[in-house]
């Protein structure tokens, strides 16, 4: 330790600090996710691993060092997937939060709750999805890419019945319309009502697996639905709508 | 330079508070540890 302290400068500060950074990035990146809960363990892990070893219990440190080494080869195999994704979208995200300007937030929330009004008074199902921090890319990668500016009559044409890309949902990030005709993985939440359908089930499916703020207008009835984080709020009126998504979208969580 | 056009530094360090802080306490951790077992091993000795 002593000679660590010597020998310490600011290149080792840099270190510090990049690896701070990753971990964040990592953590950010987990936040939300089912993953999440498997870091919490890990940390567990550690901490009791760090207490046995302290307390000098050394048969139950080593076996829970045996176990650790084996839990993540485990984890890697799991969670391939994220961990794919992760590696593929590293360095795309800002380090730290960058405030978005609130004007144009609420002007891309105008349009898309103007769409939601009209879509739900005619009763035109719509699934539309707004990327938040964690990426949306294997959804959009399942979809027709737009790139398109939003607005209101861009969401009614895509969601028109007729309309080849009125299928799946639509996923919006910064102010574009990034894709649509998106495939969104369902919930197997077993406590969601029977009655809900397949794109309700989508929503909260997005909602579960990333930080995504999802709308779902119904096609049978027209009201309009808002899942975060899991759970779906229903039966929203337009300006309902406009309030939690502002709230949603322009603060910092 | 657009990225740094809406930075506040404030909002930078309190949004997502505590997970920067433990974050930060983990890299502390990690490098001590690396330092440590690399110091034992030599590097600096």
């Amino acid at each position: 330790m002593e000679i660590i302290l010597k020998t310490f400068s600011w290149k080792n500060i840099i270190e510090i600090i990049i690896l701070w950074a990753v971990i964040y990035r990592i953590f950010l990146f987990l936040k939300g996710s089912k993953a999440f809960y498997l870091l919490r363990g890990i940390i567990f892990l550690v901490v009791a691993l760090l207490a046995f070893h302290f307390l000098s219990f050394p048969v139950l440190t080593r076996l829970l060092a045996y176990f650790f080494a084996f839990f993540l080869i485990l984890v890697v195999i799991i969670f391939q997937p994220e961990l794919r994704e992760g590696l593929i979208h590293l360095g795309k995200r800002h380090i730290f939060y960058i405030e978005p300007k609130r004007e144009e937030v609420e002007n891309t929330l105008r349009e898309i709750v103007s769409a939601c009004g009209v879509l739900s008074r005619k009763k035109i199902g719509a699934l539309i999805a707004i990327k938040r921090e964690i990426g949306l890319n294997k959804f959009v990668e399942s979809g027709v890419v737009l790139n398109a500016d939003i607005s209101s009559e861009l969401i009614q044409n895509i969601f028109y019945p007729f309309a080849p890309l009125h299928d799946g949902g639509a996923v919006i990030e910064g102010g574009k319309l990034i894709a649509s005709s998106c495939l969104f993985p369902l919930s197997e939440n077993q406590t969601l009502e029977k009655t809900l359908g397949m794109r309700h089930r989508a929503g909260v499916g997005l909602s579960e697996h990333s930080d995504a703020v999802v709308i779902v207008v119904s096609e049978e009835t027209g009201s309009i639905s808002l899942a975060i984080n899991g759970q779906l709020t229903r039966d929203l009126a337009p300006n309902d709508l406009f309030t939690i998504l502002k709230g949603q979208l322009t603060n910092p969580r | 330079m657009g990225v740094f056009k809406n930075f506040n530094l404030k909002k930078a360090v309190t949004h997502n508070f505590w997970l920067k802080l433990i974050a930060l306490v983990i890299a502390v951790f990690v490098w001590l540890y690396v330092a440590g077992t690399i110091t034992s091993g030599g590097r600096f000795a």
